[in-house]
């Protein structure tokens, strides 16, 4: 097992630097300069051009890329153009609102999505079932800003319950936490129907009938552990995503998290501050999935065993 | 001989989809008295599985329809027990071995947990008592008790079905019911579970209903004997019947003429030709009609009743009514 962990956080190092070689070209490739975007429009050509020159935006890509890397390996992520900070500052200050979004959503999606899967799966055909699996195929198909935005409309201007945007108190969370949660429910309850109908039909559920257990103990014992592998994988795939900053939400709520952080980052063409925020969250989706990898161990047996040969 | 504890009466069992409808158990009775072994014969497809999970009432929900029937455990009908009723009687009074040990333990929880818990279901103890029993089961199939912390993917076929074994034991269950208990295993180990199986439900002094569709098992180990086909009993009787009396029906002759022997020479099997009916389509008439060797024009038309000798009950034209003289 620990042999496992280690080797999985050594391929962490080719995925990363996979991830800084594409997202550094791809801001290469993009129109316009940084010079132009700090000084404004009304600087002139040659103060943006000397800037150019001082920040080596005028190198060849090779060098600047190999100039970069030797900078990372040494630590130094590089300063925002943005304020002249060091890119991480702004990336910790922010990214406690994306993580305490995040664990909220993530906690609301598995305390809805899982039981009401199980339920749809165990009383199957059934009016609930109908019902969840309904509102659940809706809510997957509209979009999480028009939810959101809906959302806006209904709770903070007609009922005035919550505030619309910022995020002062616990009250500004409990929107972007729902909208949020609702999309990412509605998949996870598809995936535990799907994958809790199969696990009922198992013959080791019949064993368990057999043997005189109560329903609710051959469900939430026997087949639920069973069927919980791929609802696992989608909800460290959806806690990655959710990391990433859910930079639609994170902007109609105007919270000041990482995906506001990202997208005004890209407006701006604040390579550095790109480059550290793409990092970062690269380096977290990894550290989620091998969490994911490690929990299936603890889930299946017959997986654990397959880490340690 | 004490009277039979156990009894199945003119048992219908349908499993029905938006497509077809399967006539699986057609008016099953059977009948078995304490301390002995029934063996249910049948080729694939006959109603075994089905017998038995009807009286486990583990018959799957929805597609499955017990029309009429009736079963007897201990002059209490199971069928009309409510479903919390039902339970303390699976795992306790009735247990079950079934067909392939692969798929029926859960493959996430140890083979100790398992085992544990159908006496956390059906006894109140101490956890040390609980522990020890646990071990003392281990132990009774076989298996070093400190393997009980592994789980079923860490056994072998005949292992795990040690341990559904050891799970059917548990609570010493009045009825065990072993379903094909051998056939997913290895030629060599199934002398050997079977054995187990055998000397356990003696200690025990427990009752087995057999399922299986191998006669040189039933000749070890039964008592009594039913042959059934499509759905219905068509022989039943003592092992000495069924194996040594001069009357069969002609599918059990079938049956004993398909496996091969030793003492003759051949180069070929000599199975019975043809195959079973249709269970969605059954045939009016004796449902081995189409097969017989010996087929009557009465055969096609009309059902055959028992014809009953001592213990010894046979289901066909042959052996009733006016026939009777030629056939003999």
């Amino acid at each position: 097992m620990h042999k496992y962990v280690l080797k999985r956080l050594i391929l962490m190092v080719p995925i990363i630097l996979g991830v800084i070689f594409i997202v550094f070209t791809i801001t290469s490739l993009t129109p316009g300069d940084p010079g132009r975007m700090m000084l404004g429009m009304t600087a002139s050509q040659e103060a943006v051009d000397k800037l150019n020159e001082e920040l080596g935006f005028n190198d060849p890509y090779v060098v600047r890329f190999a100039k970069y890397l030797g900078n990372i390996v040494r630590g130094d992520f590089g300063k925002s153009y943005k304020n002249n900070q060091p890119v991480f500052d702004e990336i910790f200050a922010r990214f406690p609102t994306t993580l305490k979004l995040a664990l909220a959503s993530i906690t609301v999606t598995i305390l809805i999505g899982i039981p009401l899967g199980v339920l749809a799966a165990v009383r199957q055909y059934s009016k609930l079932d109908m019902i969840s699996t309904v509102s659940a195929l809706f809510i997957a198909a509209v979009p999480s800003f028009w939810l959101a935005l809906v959302c806006i409309l209904a709770f903070s201007l007609h009922l005035g319950w919550f505030p619309p945007n910022g995020i002062g108190s616990i009250a500004h969370y409990v929107m972007p936490t729902f909208t949020l949660s609702v999309v990412y429910a509605a998949s996870i309850l598809r995936m535990t129907r799907t994958t809790m109908l199969e696990s009922i039909r198992q013959d080791y559920v019949r064993t368990a009938r057999g043997k005189g257990a109560t329903p609710a103990q051959v469900i939430w014992r026997h087949a639920l552990k069973n069927a919980l592998l791929p609802v696992v994988t989608s909800m460290g795939m959806s806690f990655g995503g959710l990391l990433g900053g859910a930079v639609v939400i994170e902007q109609v709520f105007g919270m000041p998290g990482l995906g506001t952080l990202l997208i005004n980052a890209i407006k701006m063409k604040d390579i550095p501050q790109v480059m550290a925020i793409t990092i970062f969250l690269a380096t977290l989706f990894c550290t989620i999935m091998l969490l994911v990898d490690i929990l299936y161990a603890f889930i299946d047996p017959r997986i654990k065993a397959r880490y340690t040969s | 001989m004490s009277e039979a504890f156990f009894t199945i009466q003119d048992l219908w069992v349908r499993y029905v989809t938006d497509h077809e409808t399967v006539y699986a158990v057609n008016g099953l009775s059977l009948s078995l008295k304490r301390g002995q072994t029934l063996g249910l014969v049948g080729e694939t497809g006959a109603g075994k599985t089905t017998t038995a999970l009807s009286i486990m009432r583990l018959l799957p929900p929805r597609v499955s329809r017990v029309d009429q029937g009736n079963i007897l455990f201990n002059g209490v009908s199971l069928m009309d027990l409510s479903e919390e009723e039902m339970r303390r009687v699976r795992g306790e009074k009735i247990a079950m071995i079934y067909q392939d040990p692969m798929t029926s333990l859960n493959p996430v929880m140890t083979v100790g947990d398992q085992v544990q818990e159908v006496l956390e279901l059906h006894k109140k103890q101490s956890r040390r008592a609980l522990y020890k029993r646990v071990d003392e089961l281990f132990a009774m199939v076989g298996i070093p008790p400190d393997r009980k912390k592994e789980y079923p993917h860490q056994f072998s076929g005949g292992m795990k079905q040690r341990i559904v074994i050891a799970m059917a034991l548990a609570c010493e269950p009045e009825l065990l019911i072993a379903d094909e208990p051998t056939t997913a295993l290895d030629v060599t180990i199934q002398a050997q579970v079977l054995q187990m199986i055998a000397k356990l439900k003696d200690e025990l002094d427990t009752s087995m209903l057999l399922i299986t569709h191998d006669l040189g098992v039933v000749a070890q180990t039964c008592d009594m004997v039913a042959i059934m086909y499509a759905g219905k009993i068509i022989e039943s009787g003592t092992v000495h019947d069924i194996f040594h009396n001069k009357d069969h029906h002609p599918y059990t002759e079938g049956l004993f003429g398909s496996i091969p022997k030793l003492t003759v020479e051949s180069r070929r099997l000599s199975p019975i030709e043809g195959l079973m009916p249709d269970p969605t389509n059954l045939p009016d008439g004796c449902a081995f009609a189409g097969r017989c060797p010996a087929c009557m024009p009465i055969c096609m038309a009309q059902e055959p009743d028992y014809c009953q000798r001592a213990s010894h009950a046979i289901k066909c034209h042959l052996f009733t009514g006016e026939n009777r003289g030629e056939a003999v």
